[in-house]
């Protein structure tokens, strides 16, 4: 189409609209079968074909306006009361959509309309009116009977029938190119180093007349930031919309009954993120339907309402948006899950039986897993929820997921609010500045410098660090960022390097040397050339001092390095042998040492966290010992001596201090408000254990005693000696700061 | 007719389509990019705006620039992102008419004779017009420091993303 060529502006603002027009016109059809007729409805989705109609004809596309011109008809007769939505009738409109839409995508990716042809859409609507005479496609928008429309119904103006006269609702937004957007933030972020530059300067030179000129402009380049940072903004309703829709079309092909409910559609997100979870979001949705809800039949029998309820929720919490997926349906069978895992070869026997129940879920979200019986259109063609995990994660979210068997199934995804700007840890490492996003550091570690190693072992090929008695692997960045020379040798990590980052990727956790840690920086992302594209950076940003600086891509890391699975397996051989027939629940126990009383274990979930204190910093209050910690007084007790040298709890007077050691080493037990910190002499490690006690406990402030490691091993029970030891804090009265 | 800058690497007299530059600045710091094609010298920040460095002597087999002497970046527009050239140090412009160009010899040797689109006569050299659409063209995968042997062993997976 020729004369097509200079009306490119028109034609792509025509499709932007007419999509947008589209999304509304399914939206209320969809209100309209729930509550039948409202005139305001059909004239508003009258409005809609009829807009649509009158660009066809200036654009030149035929069969789009014919296709219009037999809906608007059809509405027409609705709109006067001469028809009811039944849903047949919603039904054929539904084609209609799915027809312009499909002619609309052919006509943005090419100039022409596409090979559809409208034909029986068109027929199918115009059997509808009464008066059908066989000639559908009239070519005269005066055949609508515009005027005498039905007397609660507001005429459509007849100018309206004009493309070009503005909306009312129109005048008060515009329509902006996205890379004009991007220009300015670029620009705001440009203006954003000049402005840390300028302020580093007149903060140098003391009280000079720029000191105010640069207060302000410093003022109006973050409110300028925060203003084009919103322009960007769009509300998830905009993804969301399309959902009731897909749901509906996926009920009636599947029998099943479903409801669908949003909290929060007005939850704003970056543009470029909601395009990216709009496929990922889909499918979990369709997934639902298809796998989780279960037919009306089975629902009734289980005592459920016929009707499956699925609910979407989006909400911000700590500069994260919170995306939640839950339905009422069937939830996982993680038995199942797993014996499908087994069967197709994507889990070995022996790691699956030591994996929790919860663990067994997540099996799902391997590459290749599908557990539908019977594969559909639908969902289940083998590629699924893997997908949908590496599309979140590639923008920087995480996917997980609570599982009610029998209950539901609850996806909670968050992903960061922008693309544009993220917290990142600044590290040094090999001379050269790299940013990690904050959402996959878990902890820095400092190295002991003593130690010629610095603690770093190997296991096979790869150095590994003992973090409270796991063995995290280290990835060497000297060796996936330069030429290696020497291969495989195990050499020392490179002198400097003091620190490890421990990051996590995937359910996996891995640390990285580097050699200083900087600080946490807001740091403005920018996507690699195209020329580029790596799977080791996310991206790379302008650091303060004007350098460039790679952010690193955490996934695409831990996947180049190859260093999870041995080590995974190790901590599991380690942690839990022969297991397996322990039953499928786990604690994750504490091992401590204890001069008098050996190797114990207390169960993690009692201790809120571990923290080492130089041996002078003890305290004495009353005839208590105590330390200062966040701003509070921690009273502390000794295990050894609380148990006694035979065993019996000792209560109420605490021994002197000794203080042979340095430091100590104290877990913090917290119960409300209060806390209270137990010194033992050693922390070994950290093992998950089948919860089952094999022995009852024999003496107060113990649990019982079970098996680590093929030992006979007692279980400390924190809440109850906190309570023997100090009645008179873990009974209700409060210890204060201003105590101290 | 069409207007020409030249640049030179070396002794060589380089020349671009004058409508390609944007810009010619000196960007003092590049932040070099593991595992990026050889002939990348790294990212630049122009202004807010990062953009990768190609480094022509590289792509052209010339040993690199002594340490004393900086390159200049020869800022390249296009519609989605800036490209900067580095090379020794720009020259003048020129204008040619096209029948002037000549095709370089088809026995052209080199690292990268595909990188020159044509040549122009000067009064006591020869300049070679870039190619600045070949620059990257059928390089991504084939001629990158990731495909060389031993570069880093089995630790990297040839995964694109």
């Amino acid at each position: 189409m020729d004369r097509m060529d200079g009306m490119d502006g028109i034609k792509r603002e025509f499709i932007a609209e007419t999509q947008e027009g589209m999304d509304r016109f399914d939206q209320i059809l969809l209100a309209m079968e729930k509550n039948p007729l409202t005139s305001e409805a059909v004239s508003e989705i009258f409005r809609v074909v009829h807009s649509i109609k009158g660009a066809c004809g200036t654009l030149g596309f035929a069969k789009l306006e014919s296709l219009a011109h037999s809906g608007e008809n059809l509405l027409s007769v609705m709109r006067e009361g001469k028809l009811a939505p039944g849903k047949d009738v919603v039904t054929c409109l539904f084609r209609m959509s799915d027809a312009i839409r499909r002619i609309i995508r052919s006509v943005e990716s090419g100039d022409s309309e596409g090979d559809m042809d409208p034909e029986p859409v068109i027929k199918e609507l115009a059997a509808f009116q009464p008066d059908w005479v066989g000639d559908a496609r009239s070519p005269l928008a005066d055949d609508v009977p515009l005027a005498d429309a039905a007397a609660n119904a507001p005429p459509v103006p007849e100018e309206s029938a004009s493309p070009k006269e503005p909306h009312a609702a129109l005048d008060r937004t515009i329509r902006v190119d996205v890379s004009l957007l991007d220009k300015l933030m670029n620009l705001v972020g440009e203006l954003v180093l000049v402005r840390n530059q300028v302020l580093r300067h007149t903060q140098l030179s003391g009280n000079s007349p720029l000191t105010i000129p640069s207060q302000h402009l410093n003022l109006i380049t973050s409110q300028l930031q925060e203003g084009v940072m919103k322009t960007r903004m769009q509300p998830i309703k905009n993804v969301w919309g399309k959902f009731p829709r897909i749901v509906r079309d996926l009920c009636n092909s599947c029998g099943k009954l479903v409801q669908v409910e949003m909290v929060g559609e007005d939850t704003e997100l970056d543009k470029t993120i909601l395009e990216a979870i709009k496929d990922p979001l889909t499918h979990v949705l369709r997934n639902s339907v298809d796998h989780g809800i279960e037919e009306p039949d089975v629902r009734e029998s289980w005592g459920k309402p016929r009707e499956g309820r699925i609910s979407l929720k989006a909400y911000h919490e700590g500069g994260q948006v919170i995306i939640e997926v839950s339905d009422d349906g069937a939830g996982i069978n993680s038995r199942r899950v797993a014996e499908k895992a087994l069967e197709k070869g994507l889990v070995k026997p022996e790691k699956l039986a030591t994996m929790p129940e919860w663990e067994l879920a997540q099996l799902i979200f391997l590459p290749g897993f599908s557990t539908a019986e019977k594969i559909t259109t639908l969902s289940g063609r083998g590629v699924g929820m893997d997908v949908v995990k590496t599309h979140i994660e590639k923008i920087g979210g995480t996917v997980e997921l609570f599982n009610r068997p029998g209950l539901g199934l609850t996806l909670r995804i968050k992903i960061p609010l922008t693309l544009a700007i993220i917290p990142a840890l600044i590290v040094e490492t090999l001379s050269r500045r790299f940013a990690i996003p904050q959402l996959n550091v878990l902890e820095v570690v400092r190295l002991k410098n003593t130690a010629r190693d610095k603690g770093v072992e190997w296991f096979q090929e790869t150095p590994v660090y003992r973090l409270r008695g796991r063995l995290l692997p280290l990835a060497r960045l000297d060796r996936l960022f330069e030429k290696a020379e020497t291969d495989g040798k195990a050499a020392p990590p490179p002198i400097g390097d003091n620190f490890i980052v421990v990051l996590h990727a995937e359910n996996h956790q891995f640390g990285i040397l580097v050699h200083s840690v900087q600080d946490t920086q807001e740091i403005v992302v920018k996507p690699l050339s195209k020329h580029l594209k790596s799977s080791l950076f996310a991206g790379a940003t302008i650091m303060g001092d004007g350098k460039v600086a790679l952010i690193m891509d955490v996934p695409g890391l831990a996947q180049n390095a190859r260093l999870t699975r041995g080590i995974e397996e190790a901590n599991h051989r380690e942690s839990a042998p022969g297991s397996a027939d322990q039953g499928w629940t786990k604690e994750s126990m504490l091992i401590v040492a204890c001069e008098t009383h050996g190797l114990m274990a207390v169960p993690v979930a009692n201790i809120s966290r571990l923290q080492e204190f130089p041996a002078d910093a003890v305290e004495r209050m009353a005839n208590m010992e105590v330390f200062q910690s966040r701003g509070r007084i921690l009273p502390i007790l000794r295990l050894a001596q609380l148990l006694g040298p035979g065993g019996a709890v000792q209560t109420g007077e605490t021994a002197p201090a000794l203080r042979k050691k340095r430091s100590l080493s104290v877990l913090v037990f917290t119960e409300g408000e209060r806390s209270a910190g137990f010194v033992v002499d050693r922390i070994m490690d950290i093992v998950d254990v089948a919860s089952d006690i094999h022995l009852p406990a024999g003496r107060p402030g113990f649990k019982g005693s079970t098996l680590i490691r093929g030992k006979a091993t007692e279980i400390l029970d924190l809440p109850a000696l906190a309570r023997m030891a100090i009645p008179a804090l873990f009974s209700g009265r409060e210890i204060s700061k201003a105590g101290g | 007719m069409t207007q020409y800058c030249t640049f030179y690497l070396g002794e060589k007299t380089y020349g671009l389509e004058i409508l390609s530059i944007q810009e010619i600045i000196r960007i003092p710091d590049i932040t070099p990019i593991p595992h990026s094609p050889f002939f990348v010298a790294g990212l630049a920040n122009l202004r807010g705006q990062i953009v990768v460095a190609v480094d022509l002597r590289k792509l052209f087999g010339l040993p690199p620039l002594p340490k004393s002497q900086d390159p200049i970046n020869i800022i390249l527009s296009s519609d989605d992102e800036a490209i900067s050239l580095l090379a020794d140090k720009a020259g003048e412009v020129i204008d040619f008419g096209s029948e002037a160009m000549v095709q370089p010899p088809s026995l052209q040797r080199g690292p990268a004779p595909e990188m020159i689109k044509g040549v122009f006569k000067l009064k006591d050299a020869l300049m070679n017009v870039i190619d600045v659409e070949a620059i990257f063209k059928n390089r991504n995968g084939a001629d990158t420091e990731e495909s060389r042997p031993s570069s880093i062993g089995e630790a990297h997976v040839n995964e694109p993303r």
